[in-house]
């Protein structure tokens, strides 16, 4: 009877759970003194990029985003508790659709631009979306959105940069491989 | 479709997304125009404060996970002076879900007789630990605060009833306020509230809003000459559980004469 082989190796498995840990970690040690909206994308995601660039699977980042959400719920990082996982699910989610329509060169630095802002965009709208819904009203969201989604956009393509100059110091070295299809 | 065309399609994607953001952000005002409430009967609070009531300072910083400036704007505290008087307002603003509970916001207006210089109104909402002491942003996007300007001559060097607060490494201090001074009743303990904050140093920040008009509610910083105005106090997040207060900050002392009338009322949203 052959054996069903998992979607995600042990040894990719382990790597994404890690990549989800040093979000979760980041998140918690870092604390730049901006007051930017959006400032924390710098390093949220670049652990979400190196895990998809280096997997190349569809589901990475969503794996990671999903791991990273459950830790920042069970030790209360984030205000919104429980709803923690669908933003953070939704960055992961994003980077993973970028790296699948980019052909996962995350390890080109516009690539690793798109990605970062994108993730980290989607991240923005999927907290301003759960605020609304737990009752803000929408005119405190709307107003101020332009700023906020702009900064959220350069701080996650800055991100971005990073984990794609990362990752291609990573190939050069030989860590790992790029697949030749 | 070959790499380069595709990172060109994503970056205009993107940037299709931000334009429509700005534009959401220009126009917000206009396609959600805020509910300006229905004045509730009743005053909640009407008192007239002297400058007995200051008894705080002189201090550069107020209260917050950190020491948050008083300069409205500035984070880091400065070099300044100011002389702190907390009040309660005997009022909250409910936030939430209009659907599932009935939303309002404070109305505080203000008769200044007196000032001297600058003061600075900030306000806190006192919560169940863990949760942090709410206070308005400080710096930042989202900042508000509002300031009134006076032309009295300064008074003495010092306030007499004044002392600096301590800086706590807990994060927690017991604030006194004016509402009920010993002097004034039968008392023989001053009322006190406790404030406490918690990590992340930005938490409870931003949850109330001082603006001068529930057309816009995120209000911002207020610059005012009118000795007597009124301003909102509105709430974002999950609902204060405890206390509001009025945080009013001079920026020098004030003449034998000042003297502060408050009043708070309920605007039902």
């Amino acid at each position: 009877m052959p054996v069903k082989k998992p979607y995600f190796s042990l040894n990719e498995i382990a790597l994404l759970s890690l990549c989800a840990a040093l979000v979760f970690i980041l998140n918690t040690a870092f604390t730049l003194p901006l007051t930017l909206p959006g400032h924390t994308g710098i390093y949220w995601v670049v652990p979400v990029i190196i895990g998809v660039g280096i997997v190349k699977k569809p589901g990475a980042g969503t794996y990671i985003g999903l791991i990273s959400g459950i830790l920042a719920t069970l030790f209360g990082v984030d205000t919104l508790h429980i709803f923690n996982i669908l933003i953070y699910t939704a960055l992961g989610g994003m980077i993973d659709l970028v790296g699948l329509f980019l052909f996962y060169r995350l390890d080109h630095p516009a690539a690793g631009f798109i990605a970062g802002a994108a993730g980290n965009l989607a991240k923005m709208v999927v907290n301003y979306a759960l605020q609304t819904f737990l009752g803000i009203p929408a005119v405190f969201i709307i107003i101020g959105i332009g700023t906020a989604s702009i900064s959220h956009f350069i701080f996650g393509g800055i991100g971005g940069i990073i984990a794609a100059l990362v990752l291609s110091r990573l190939l050069k070295a030989g860590v790992i491989t790029r697949d030749d299809t | 479709m070959e790499f380069r065309t595709r990172a060109g399609l994503a970056l205009v994607l993107l940037g299709c997304f931000l334009g429509g953001m700005v534009i959401l952000d220009t126009i917000g005002d206009a396609i959600l125009p805020a509910d300006t409430g229905t004045l509730a009967p009743g005053i909640l609070l009407d008192k007239v404060f002297s400058k007995a009531g200051f008894l705080y300072g002189p201090q550069s910083w107020r209260p917050g996970y950190d020491p948050l400036g008083i300069e409205p704007g500035q984070d880091v505290p400065d070099n300044g002076s100011w002389y702190l008087m907390f009040i309660d307002l005997n009022a909250t603003p409910v936030s939430g879900n209009p659907n599932v509970v009935r939303t309002s916001s404070v109305l505080l207006t203000y008769n200044f007789t007196g000032l001297s210089g600058r003061a600075v109104f900030d306000v806190y909402g006192l919560e169940t630990p863990p949760r942090s002491t709410r206070t308005n942003r400080q710096s930042g996007t989202g900042s508000n605060a509002y300031i009134v300007t006076g032309n009295a001559t300064a008074g003495r060097t010092s306030m007499p009833g004044a002392a600096q607060l301590t800086q706590s490494p807990a994060h927690q201090y017991t604030i006194v306020i004016s509402n009920n001074l010993l002097a004034d009743s039968d008392a023989t303990t001053a009322t006190t509230y406790p404030f406490a904050f918690f990590p992340p140093a930005t938490s409870g920040q931003g949850a109330f809003h001082l603006t001068p008009s529930l057309a816009r509610l995120v209000g911002g910083i207020t610059t005012t000459t009118d000795q007597d105005g009124s301003f909102y106090i509105t709430a974002t997040g999950t609902n204060s559980e405890g206390t509001l207060l009025l945080m009013v900050a001079v920026d020098r002392p004030q003449p034998d004469n000042f003297s502060l009338r408050i009043r708070t009322q309920e605007i039902r949203m």
